[in-house]
């Protein structure tokens, strides 16, 4: 059954014990490749769908959903959203957006991932694995070399007679390497995301994760302590995407944010300005609406290290009545819908980063941190994360550091922001694209040895 | 579900143009969550995946599809299209499909579609209050109650014909507490492979009141030191100490790409003869067990050290084939949605002799991390971290003041020879892995043990 029928049938099928209706239907249609000693290892094709519905009745607010389109999915869609509304807090609810005239502009996503054959795109990746094998004697094995193009349709249909629709498309290549050298391993990866593939510099993506993984060869911790630090752009923006939950309004609103009544604060140096962009040119998440079928907006976070407010989806409580920003979006049609950043973006400053790192007379350039999912805490703003890198000595970057840890506040971390480079860099995304610079700051604490 | 007729047809076409293995993984699985902020039911989300995965291996390269759709046209033009990729001709033909059933590891009593959802929303209502009940510095509390029941089949080329019924349970507490613009957190989460019957065993209440416990003592606490020192790391959770350290350096995914620290250790001695690491996949009821791995495999327990000498990887067909090994019923995905791979399912360090004391007392500084969180590894170099949830420093034999924040970071090849004690209170705990097959109920267990020195990350305020 194709979505409008079932859409057709949901509603007819609600009407007389639901209110309103909201149906989110995404497809997606995926193809990844893996190659692995220049034979093609893994590969991946898919083509799924899923409908979600959002359901207030007399009650509450029901969630349901299905990934199987049929009348007796449609039946136990409308029947669990009226069950799942009957014990809903009845006091706060989300606001579905009335019909407005959309006009899908597909220059925001042009298909080009499409004009490449299957065997060109396994060519590349075949192309990439032998370039950083051959780099340097030191690469043992190539861990993980992997190609991945994702097109997704998005459809938002609701009873106000709302009905819009976009798509968009998006790949991306990732390249993890080992080197050896004596009784030392180390790893080094790179990636890059693109909508169009041919113009992927394999060369570029082989030298970085090769050039890493050989440059950490023999890390050792340093002693503990509290540290100068240049922070590079890729650690910068995991650890904003770590800590974006704190920037949601409802988990202001519900006290779970360290940011609660820090509105109009400093929470960071005066050179760090976040803005968040839906329409930034060539942007991994830019759209037009959310996954309520808002309308995104442009808006400044914080400027120049002051507070300037927060990210709303249409959830509205009784005693708190907040207008949505247009950052309502769903994980998956199996997710709630909850707040996240379409392109965050830190604002960059002048320098280079080999300038800044230039005037740190002693200190730790720290290049990769793991360990987000459990070292850091959205709500108390703080984080102890594991990190590597090299250690700076008089303006030079010198020998590679791994098992350390780096530990602080995220206030603290950015009011200690002295040096903003010009390096932006947009990372994989995630649970929005996150765009940052590398950053210079004055102390980190350390633990090491 | 898929009948056979219709089964066989698509495996028939998956192997005509060669390849030497064709599967089909089907997946039917309904799903509800509840969640409780501030006293209110917030979000009521239940739903059904649905979907088919095929798959079909020649030697060592595998090719992988997937869709939402059941009929057979769809599943036969999937198949086509993935033979599209094999050499040419058809070299083997699917064997006769024979049903097998495997024995039950998780008896479920009371099926969750036969509790309404009333009941369940008192559940959370009552650890609601006794968490906010717990101490004034709890300002906000969250409970979550999670089902799910998977209903799969897996038929393969090989004349495979078996399901698979996995009923879960979860139930979680997460308590703030906040002190002069502070916050900290404190979370308890325990779940099992059981129907209703979960509650006969775990006490919601008692739930709240931990993750409340935790979140006050954090409140108190200062920010630890940090530095390289000895550690005792508790029961239950603690156990993701030995999941990140090696187990996921002993998954064959890694091992058979010569992309693991463990690579090539078999029969040799990789840790402190305290240790004997298990991974169980037919625990009874356990949260990470399964009657078959998701290639059909029986579960079974493997033991993988024993007395600090490596026995057993963890290993799944395709990377069997690699390493010529057979599959030790380790292969796990999330859903229709990932090619299997070897995973873990309940793995734990198996319980010594030594007392709390006999642990503690011969600390002069040290930390006692009571509750653990969640971590993460590089399995080629063993490089690994997780984080302290509760923690108390260890001062003079005795545990003194609470501390915040610490996150542990080692390597797994060293940090296995410095455990130089093991306790006998083994517990298991419940969590999510996540790894390329997606992310998969698991267990982690330990009784206490004691690494004799291990980098605790800290804060250290200028001087």
């Amino acid at each position: 059954m194709d979505f409008n029928a079932f859409s057709s049938l949901v509603f007819k099928k609600g009407s007389d014990r639901l209110e309103e209706m909201e149906l989110f239907h995404t497809s997606k249609r995926t193809l990844k490749i893996e190659v692995f000693n220049q034979k093609v290892d893994n590969y991946i094709v898919s083509d799924s769908a899923g409908v979600a519905l959002r359901a207030i009745g007399l009650e509450g607010l029901g969630h349901s959903y299905t990934e199987r389109l049929d009348e007796k999915s449609a039946e136990i869609l409308v029947d669990e959203a009226y069950q799942n509304g009957k014990f809903t807090d009845k006091d706060e609810r989300p606001y579905f957006t009335k019909a407005y005239e959309y006009i899908y502009r597909a220059e925001n996503n042009p298909d080009y991932s499409q004009d490449l054959k299957v065997e060109e795109k396994i060519n590349l990746m075949m192309e990439l694995e032998k370039q950083a094998k051959n780099l340097d004697g030191r690469v043992t094995k190539i861990q993980m070399c992997s190609y991945e193009d994702v097109f997704t349709e998005r459809r938002i249909k609701n009873t106000l007679g709302l009905d819009i629709e976009d798509r968009s498309l998006m790949g991306y290549i990732y390249i993890s390497v080992v080197a050896k050298q004596d009784d030392n391993v180390s790893t080094g990866s790179s990636y890059v995301v693109f909508r169009d593939p041919k113009k992927v510099d394999t060369s570029k993506l082989a030298r970085e994760a090769v050039e890493e993984a050989i440059s950490l060869l023999g890390a050792r911790p340093v002693s503990s302590g509290n540290y100068c630090a240049v922070i590079r752009n890729r650690v910068f923006i995991d650890i904003l995407e770590g800590f974006m939950p704190a920037f949601s309004g409802i988990n202001v609103q519900r006290g779970l944010s360290f940011l609660k009544d820090k509105e109009g604060e400093l929470i960071g140096s005066t050179k760090i300005t976040i803005t968040e962009d839906p329409f930034l040119d060539g942007g991994y998440c830019s759209c037009d609406f959310d996954d309520e079928g808002y309308r995104t907006t442009k808006k400044i976070l914080v400027h120049e290290g002051r507070l300037e407010g927060f990210l709303y989806d249409s959830r509205e409580s009784k005693d708190k009545i907040s207008t949505s920003t247009g950052n309502g979006f769903r994980n998956s049609i199996k997710a709630t819908v909850s707040t996240r950043p379409t392109n965050l973006l830190v604002e960059k400053g002048s320098r280079k980063p080999n300038e800044i790192i230039g005037e740190v007379a002693a200190g730790i350039y720290i290049t990769e941190i793991a360990g987000l999912h459990s070292g850091l805490d959205f709500v108390s703003g703080d984080f102890s994360l594991q990190a590597q890198g090299f250690i700076i000595e008089n303006g030079s970057l010198g020998r590679p550091i791994k098992g350390i840890t780096i530990s602080g506040n995220l206030i603290q971390l950015l009011k200690s922001v002295e040096e903003v480079s010009d390096d932006i860099l947009f990372g994989l995304p995630g649970n929005g694209c996150y765009g940052a610079p590398s950053i210079k700051i004055n102390s980190i604490s350390v633990s090491g040895d | 579900m898929l009948n056979r007729i219709m089964v066989e047809r698509v495996l028939n076409e998956a192997l005509s143009r060669g390849g030497d293995f064709a599967e089909i993984f089907f997946e039917d699985k309904m799903t509800s969550n509840i969640k409780l902020v501030q006293g209110e039911i917030k979000d009521s989300l239940s739903g059904r995946d649905y979907g088919v995965g095929i798959r079909i291996l020649e030697g060592t390269n595998s090719v992988y599809g997937y869709t939402n759709s059941s009929s057979e046209k769809e599943l036969v033009d999937l198949a086509r299209s993935l033979s599209l990729s094999m050499s040419g001709e058809a070299t083997v033909r699917p064997q006769t499909m024979r049903e097998t059933l495997y024995s039950e590891n998780n008896s479920i009593k009371i099926p969750i579609s036969t509790v309404g959802k009333k009941e369940k929303v008192e559940l959370l209502k009552s650890a609601y209050h006794a968490a906010k009940g717990y101490d004034q510095v709890i300002s906000q509390v969250t409970t979550a109650y999670m089902e799910e029941e998977q209903k799969i089949l897996i038929a393969n080329s090989d004349g495979l014909w078996t399901t698979d019924s996995r009923t879960r349970v979860r139930f979680a507490v997460s308590a703030t507490a906040s002190l002069n613009g502070e916050l900290q957190q404190g979370y308890y989460a325990p779940g099992a492979s059981m129907g209703y019957e979960l509650f006969e065993y775990v006490d919601v209440d008692k739930v709240g009141v931990e993750a409340a416990r935790i979140a006050k003592a954090m409140i108190h606490a200062d920010y630890a030191q940090g530095g390289k020192i000895p550690v005792v790391i508790e029961n239950g959770f603690g156990g993701v100490l030995f999941h990140e350290a090696c187990g996921h350096a002993l998954e064959a995914s890694f091992v058979s790409k010569d992309a693991s620290a463990f690579g090539g250790k078999l029969e040799q001695e990789v840790a402190s003869p305290h240790v004997t690491a298990i991974d169980d996949g037919t625990m009874i009821n356990g949260w990470g067990t399964t009657n078959i791995d998701d290639e059909g495999t029986p579960t079974r327990k493997n033991i993988l050290i024993q007395n600090g000498v490596l026995k057993s990887y963890l290993v799944d067909k395709i990377n069997g084939r690699r390493m010529g090994m057979e599959s030790t019923g380790s292969a796990r995905r999330q859903s229709y949605r990932y090619p299997p791979t070897s995973r873990m399912n309940n793995t734990y360090i198996a319980p010594g002799h030594m007392t709390h004391n006999d642990m503690i007392g011969s600390i002069e500084r040290g930390l006692y991390a009571k509750n653990l969180g969640g971590g993460s590894v590089n399995p080629a170099t063993g490089d690994f971290n997780f984080a302290v949830m509760e923690g108390y420093l260890i001062k003079n034999g005795k545990i003194a003041g609470p501390v915040r924040g610490a996150t542990l970071v080692g390597n797994g090849i060293e940090v296995l020879k410095l455990i130089d004690g093991v306790g006998s209170n083994l517990k298991m705990g419940q969590g999510m892995c996540g790894a390329a097959s997606g992310s998969v109920p698991v267990s982690v267990g330990q009784p206490a043990i004691r690494v004799s020195s291990i980098t605790v990350g800290g804060r250290k305020e200028d001087d």
